[in-house]
């Protein structure tokens, strides 16, 4: 595997709690099997050449989706953490496929710019907007900054 | 396609609670839709409703809506709590990324998110507490003022009436003057002497034996609508209301409060956690020291220190009965 996608990998299971690992590990196992089980062929990194030429997209909008087949399959029941942690694991996975099965090209621009989609996908799917989320990422940098400048 | 039989489905649900082995569906779920739950979606139009504010990382906007619908409040903080669940996650997701790729932006945007989520997280949770104790106050206090409200009412108003009607009765001439009692301030207690004392026959003269429903009913309604608008626990709701906003910009608006409470709680947590540790270990020790203990004084002093086994009492044997054998 790429290493820094090992890295990134390895970082985020250490972030999950002990407490939610059992089920993370079921659903990054049930995930797998959904990605690359019977229903592989139709994978889009698979199934349409042309998705490979943009890779970050491919790989969020499918991870994103898939996320939320587990969250439906689990009847509602997955708590959130867990459902980005694996899906973060999914999409690791996936650009693992994408760069060894299919020869993409898998550098630090194209991981950055996966997650940042993938983040989009996520929000707009609950429906947060870039516009809620461009404020809120302004609230917490003005907390941070009046942090710094009251030390 | 091969199907699985129900009891290989619930056998193996158990084990991939999230989806089964084969690609589906978990057991008793439907391979359909592919969006969304409604759940979700119901949150985010929520949190559309309450305010952008809210999912930005502000639970003042939760709080000042607690004043108006407590319930939708309940129901929106909730959602916030979930909101800022998933932003601080993908904000520690980001800060990941961020680090492991060197992309400073990333790191920066995730920390950024983290932090929004928490606080909202944390403020979100003081509201709900704030909003669910004012909720019950505000029932408590309409509750109690209604009934006092209400009460009043019929008891001024029955009173008023009363005189009313004696008075009309004495002008009219069926009754006369000395024979019409002075209502006592408790109308129920009064009113059965006086309408014994009342004729009938007043209705056919204009008299109408009755007057009282009317004024009661002025006066109850009006009693009950002060009551009901202006109840006397107003003022404690308002506070309560304005408490938790104020709270919540508070937490908001200054970190440093955010961060010392969330300190102060850490430091109470581990201080439990270690007290509790230093506890066992003191009731261990002193178990052991008691155990040792008790072994001393179960034998007599100097048997126990020259292990010699004659001074103590030696238990009975069966030598009588060895004997007779």
């Amino acid at each position: 595997m790429n290493p820094i996608l090992e890295k990134i990998q390895k970082a985020i299971e250490d972030k999950v709690p002990p407490k939610l690992k059992m089920r993370y590990n079921k659903t990054v196992i049930a995930g797998e099997k959904m990605m690359f089980g019977k229903t592989h062929d139709k994978m889009a990194l698979v199934s349409n050449p042309e998705a490979l030429k943009d890779i970050p997209e491919t790989v969020s909008r499918g991870v994103a989706g898939l996320m939320f087949v587990l969250f439906n399959g689990s009847n509602k029941t997955l708590p959130l953490e867990v459902l980005i942690f694996a899906g973060v694991n999914l999409a690791i996975k996936a650009l693992d496929f994408a760069e060894r099965g299919k020869g993409a090209v898998v550098d630090k621009e194209v991981i950055d710019e996966t997650f940042k989609k993938l983040t989009e996908q996520i929000f707009d799917k609950l429906g947060i907007t870039k516009e809620q989320m461009a404020e809120a990422i302004a609230k917490g940098k003005q907390e941070i900054n009046s942090s710094k400048g009251s030390k | 396609m091969d199907y699985l039989s129900l009891s290989i489905s619930r056998a193996l649900a158990k084990e991939h609670p999230v989806g089964d082995p084969f690609g589906g569906p978990a057991y008793g779920d439907r391979n359909m839709p592919f969006f969304i739950g409604p759940a979700i979606g119901a949150a985010a139009a929520t949190v559309g409703a309450v305010g952008t504010t809210v999912a930005a990382g502000s639970a003042a906007a939760a709080a000042g809506v607690a004043v108006g619908a407590v319930t939708a409040t309940t129901a929106a903080i909730s959602v916030v709590s979930a909101i800022a669940t998933v932003v601080t996650v993908v904000g520690t997701v980001l800060t990941v990324v961020g680090a492991v790729t060197g992309n400073e932006k990333l790191l920066k945007v995730g920390g950024y998110m983290a932090l929004a989520g928490g606080v909202a997280g944390f403020a979100a949770s003081g509201a709900s507490a704030l909003t669910t104790a004012g909720a019950e106050a505000t029932k408590s206090t309409i509750a109690t003022a209604g009934k006092k409200g209400l009460e009043k009412g019929l008891e001024t108003g029955l009173e008023k009436g009363l005189k009313t009607g004696a008075k009309a009765a004495v002008e009219t001439g069926f009754v006369p003057p000395n024979s019409v009692p002075v209502p006592a301030a408790t109308g129920t207690q009064s009113s059965s002497g006086l309408l014994n004392q009342v004729p009938i026959s007043g209705v056919e003269t204009g008299f109408t034996p009755f007057p009282p429903t009317e004024a009661a009913t002025k006066a109850a309604t009006s009693a009950i609508k002060q009551g009901v608008e202006k109840p006397a626990g107003s003022t404690l709701f308002d506070t309560l209301g304005k408490w938790a906003t104020k709270g919540a910009t508070e937490i908001k608006d200054n970190k440093e409060i955010a961060v010392g409470l969330l300190g102060v709680t850490g430091n109470v947590i581990e201080g439990a956690a270690k007290g509790a540790a230093a506890q066992e270990k003191l009731d261990y020790e002193r178990q052991i020291e008691q155990d040792r203990l008790n072994r001393l004084n179960s034998v007599s002093t100097i048997g126990g220190l020259t292990g010699s086994r004659s001074l103590r009492p030696q238990p009975k044997s069966r030598l009588s009965l060895g004997g007779i054998r």
